[in-house]
C-alpha cells in the first residue's frame, strides 16, 4: 500500500517534472523572436502577393505558383513548410531547390542566397521576380533586395528589373522600399 | 400697418415685395439647408468612416505585412484630411499597436483601444468609430480603427453663415437690379400716368399726352388714358362752344326782351295819360258847359234888354233884374271858367312832369293834391273816395311825375281790384314823415278783398295779371316798382290779408338819389 502510494507519487513527481519542462521550453520558444531566416521567408512568400505576373507567365489558370530557391536550404525547408497549404496569386505553390540559374527559367518566384552572386541577365527578359540580398544585388540585375537597417529587415527595389521582366508591383509595396532604382543592367 | 401700406407710394411697395421676397427666401433655403444638415450629416459621416477606413485597411497591407510601422504612422496621417476624423488606430495580428494617429488640440484627447476591438461600427454620443480587419490574399494581416467625433451643429453654423451671407449679398443685388427694371417697366409710366392725371386735374388742359413706352397692360392704359383725354377735350370744347352759344342767345333775348318791356312801359304811360285826358276832358266840360249856358242866357237877356230900350218899354225894375241876372251870370261864367283854368293847369303840370321826367323842387302836399284832383273825376261813377292826408310843408327834390304815376297806379288798383268787387270804399292815401328822417312813407291802403298770398309775391312781376283779356297789361305795378326803385330810389312793399284789404307802403327820399335815370 505505501509502496504503491510511494510509485504514484513518484510517478506524479516524474510527471510534474515532464510538464514543467515542456512548459519552460514552450514559453522559451515563445519569447524568443522570430529568427532571421523566419523573417526573411515571411518576407519573400509576401513579395509573391504585391506583384502581378502577366497572364503568359501560367501555362493555364490550374498552373501552379513556382518559387525556386537558390542554395539556401533553410530557406526552402520553411517555404515548403509555410505553402503546404497556403495559395498564392490563387495558385497553390510548389518550391523547388534551383542548382543552376538555367533552371529558374520557368518559375515565378526566385530567392538567391546571401553571398551567391550567380548571374541573373538571362532571366532579366522572363516573368520571374528575383529576390536577393544587398544593393549589389540589383546592380547584377536583381529585382528586390533585402536589406538590413537599425536591425530591421528592408528592401531596395530596381523599377527598371521590373519593368523589364513584364511584373507589375504594387504601389503599396513599392511604398515601403528604402530605395527605388531607376538604373542598373 | 395696412394703413402704411395704403399710402405707401407704388416704388416702395415694389422695394418692399422685392425685400420681403429676398429675406423669405433666403430664410427658407437656410431652412431646407438646416434640415438637410441635420438629418444627413451623421448618415454622411458615417460614409465617410467606412471609407475611409475601408481605405486605410487597404493601403496599410503592405505596411503590416513587412512590419514598416513609420509608413504606418504616414499613411494613418492622411486622416487629417478628414473631416471629423480625429484618430485611427493600426494593430498587428496579435492585436497589439502597430501605429497611431492622434489629431491633436481637437476637442477632448480620444481613448484609443488598447487592442484591436472587434470588426465593425461603434456609435456613441458625438463620435462614432469603426474597425476592420486588415486582409491581403485572405490573410489577416492586423487590424485598423477609426474614430470621427461629430462636431456640434453650431461649430459648423459659421460655415453656412458665410455662405448664406454671400447669398443674401447676392440676391440683394440681383433685387436691387430687379427693382431697378421693375422701376422702369412698371413705376415710370405709372408715375407718368399719375403726374399727367394730376396736371390734367389742375390745369384742365386736355392736350396733354402720356407717351407710351410699353405694349403691355401699362400701354394700353397709357393708350385708354390718351384716349379719354382726346374725348373728354372734345365734350369739354363742345360744351364750352354750347355755353358760349347759349350766353350770346340769352343776352340777345335779353336785350329784346327788355326793349319789348321799354316799349310797353311806355305804352302804358301812355295808356295812363290817355286815361288822364279822358277824366281831365269829362270834368272840363262841366265847367265850361256852364259858362256856355250861362253866356248864351246872358246873350239872351241881352237881347231882350236892348228890344226893351227900342220899344221904349224899359221899366227900372226891368233894369234891376237883368243886372242882377248879369252878375250871377258873370259869377256863374268866372267861377266856371276859373275851375277849368284850375284842371288845365293841374293837368298841364302832370301831363308836363309825366313826358319829360324832371327833376325839381316842389311841395309833396300840393302834387297829391293835383294827382287825387285828377283821379277824382275817374271815381265819380264809381261809388268810391279818395282820402288824402299828407302833413303840410314838405319839400322835395325828385321826380314829381314818377311820384304822380305811382299813386295814380295804385289807386286805380286799389279801386278796381280792391274795392269794386265789394261793391265800394275808400282809398286812403297817407304820408309819414318824421323829423330829419330823408325817407317818407306813403301808404296807398284799401280795406278790400285782399290778394291771395300765392298772387301777393308775383305782383310786381311783369305781365303778371289776375284779368287777362279784360285790359290788364299786368304793367301797372311793375311800373310802380321800377318807378319806386328807379327815378325815386326807393323801395315798395305790399302788405295784404285776404278779405281785410291791401296796404302799400312806399318809401322814397326826400331827395332823389342822382343819375338814377
Amino acid at each position: 500500500m505505501r509502496s504503491h502510494m510511494k510509485r504514484f507519487i513518484a510517478s506524479l513527481r516524474t510527471l510534474l517534472c515532464l510538464w514543467f519542462l515542456l512548459w519552460v521550453t514552450a514559453l522559451v520558444h515563445a519569447q524568443t523572436p522570430p529568427n532571421q531566416e523566419q523573417v526573411r521567408a515571411s518576407y519573400v512568400a509576401s513579395f509573391g502577393s504585391y506583384v502581378e505576373w502577366p497572364s503568359n507567365a501560367f501555362a493555364d489558370s490550374d498552373a501552379p505558383f513556382l518559387i525556386g530557391v537558390m542554395d539556401d536550404e533553410p530557406m526552402l525547408r520553411i517555404l515548403e513548410a509555410g505553402f503546404r497549404s497556403r495559395k498564392l496569386q490563387g495558385r497553390n505553390v510548389q518550391v523547388r531547390r534551383i542548382d543552376n540559374i538555367l533552371q529558374a527559367a520557368n518559375v515565378h518566384l526566385l530567392y538567391v542566397r546571401e553571398g551567391n552572386s550567380v548571374p541573373l541577365r538571362s532571366l532579366s527578359a522572363l516573368p520571374v521576380l528575383t529576390i536577393g540580398t544587398g544593393t549589389s544585388f540589383l546592380d547584377r540585375g536583381g529585382t528586390i533586395a533585402l536589406v538590413m537597417q537599425k536591425e530591421r529587415l528592408r528592401f531596395e527595389f530596381n523599377a527598371r528589373a521590373a519593368e523589364r521582366s513584364g511584373l507589375k508591383v504594387s504601389a503599396k509595396l513599392q511604398q515601403l522600399a528604402i530605395n527605388t532604382y531607376e538604373g542598373g543592367s | 400697418m395696412l394703413h402704411l401700406l395704403a399710402v405707401m407710394p407704388l416704388k416702395r411697395k415694389l422695394l418692399l415685395v422685392i425685400v420681403m421676397g429676398t429675406f423669405l427666401s433666403i430664410l427658407v433655403a437656410a431652412l431646407a439647408v438646416l434640415i438637410y444638415e441635420t438629418s444627413t450629416f451623421r448618415p454622411r459621416i458615417a460614409s465617410q468612416l467606412e471609407a475611409v477606413t475601408h481605405v486605410m485597411a487597404d493601403v496599410n497591407q503592405a505596411a503590416l505585412e513587412f512590419n514598416d510601422a513609420t509608413q504606418a504612422a504616414e499613411n494613418l496621417s492622411f486622416l487629417s484630411l478628414y473631416e471629423g476624423i480625429d484618430a485611427g488606430v493600426l494593430y498587428q495580428n496579435d492585436g497589439s499597436i502597430f501605429a497611431t494617429w492622434n489629431a491633436r488640440g481637437k476637442g477632448v484627447p480620444i481613448v484609443t483601444p488598447a487592442t484591436a476591438p472587434s470588426a465593425g461600427v461603434q456609435h456613441e454620443i458625438g463620435r462614432a468609430s469603426m474597425s476592420l480587419p486588415v486582409m491581403r490574399d485572405e490573410r489577416l494581416l492586423g487590424h485598423i480603427w477609426v474614430n470621427v467625433t461629430l462636431p456640434p451643429l453650431i461649430q459648423r453654423l459659421p460655415q453656412y453663415g458665410i455662405m448664406f451671407g454671400a447669398l443674401a449679398l447676392a440676391v440683394l443685388v440681383l433685387g436691387a437690379v430687379l427693382w431697378r427694371a421693375m422701376q422702369g417697366l412698371v413705376c415710370m409710366p405709372l408715375l407718368r400716368l399719375s403726374v399727367a392725371a394730376e396736371d390734367v386735374g389742375q390745369t384742365g388742359n386736355y392736350a396733354v399726352r402720356v407717351q407710351r413706352s410699353s405694349s403691355d397692360e401699362i400701354g394700353q392704359l397709357t393708350d385708354e388714358f390718351n384716349r379719354m383725354l382726346t374725348v373728354i377735350g372734345d365734350r369739354d370744347a363742345a360744351l364750352q362752344q354750347a355755353q358760349d352759344h347759349l350766353e350770346q342767345r340769352v343776352e340777345e333775348r335779353s336785350h329784346e326782351l327788355e326793349q319789348a318791356m321799354t316799349l310797353l312801359m311806355q305804352r302804358e304811360k301812355l295808356a295812363a295819360l290817355g286815361n288822364v285826358v279822358a277824366g281831365v276832358a269829362h270834368e272840363l266840360n262841366t265847367p265850361i258847359g256852364n259858362a256856355l249856358l250861362t253866356a248864351t242866357s246872358l246873350n239872351k237877356g241881352t237881347q231882350e234888354m236892348r228890344q226893351q230900350m227900342t220899344g221904349n218899354s224899359l221899366g227900372r225894375r226891368d233894369l234891376e233884374d237883368f243886372v242882377t241876372s248879369v252878375e250871377v251870370g258873370a259869377s256863374i261864367v268866372y267861377r266856371s271858367l276859373e275851375r277849368a283854368a284850375a284842371l288845365v293847369r293841374s293837368f298841364k303840370s302832370v301831363a308836363v312832369n309825366e313826358t319829360s321826367e324832371a327833376r325839381m323842387d316842389f311841395d309833396l302836399q300840393q302834387v297829391l293834391d293835383d294827382c287825387v284832383a285828377l283821379l277824382i273825376p275817374g271815381m265819380k261813377h264809381r261809388p268810391i273816395t279818395v282820402e288824402l292826408d299828407c302833413p303840410s310843408g314838405i319839400r322835395c327834390n325828385s321826380y314829381p311825375g314818377a311820384l304822380t304815376q305811382i299813386v295814380s297806379n295804385l289807386v286805380e288798383n286799389a279801386a278796381r281790384h280792391g274795392l269794386e268787387p265789394t261793391g265800394g270804399g275808400t282809398v286812403h292815401i297817407k304820408v309819414q314823415s318824421k323829423n330829419e328822417d330823408p325817407m317818407l312813407i306813403l301808404t296807398v291802403s284799401d280795406q278790400g278783398v285782399g290778394i291771395p298770398p300765392e298772387h301777393l309775391r308775383r305782383v310786381f312781376e311783369p305781365f303778371f295779371t289776375t284779368r287777362l283779356g279784360q285790359g290788364g297789361s299786368g304793367l301797372g305795378l311793375h311800373v310802380v316798382h321800377s318807378l319806386a326803385k328807379g327815378p325815386l330810389g326807393g323801395s315798395i312793399e305790399v302788405h295784404s290779408t285776404v278779405g281785410m284789404g291791401t296796404t302799400f307802403e312806399l318809401r322814397f327820399p326826400t331827395n332823389a338819389p342822382m343819375n338814377q335815370l
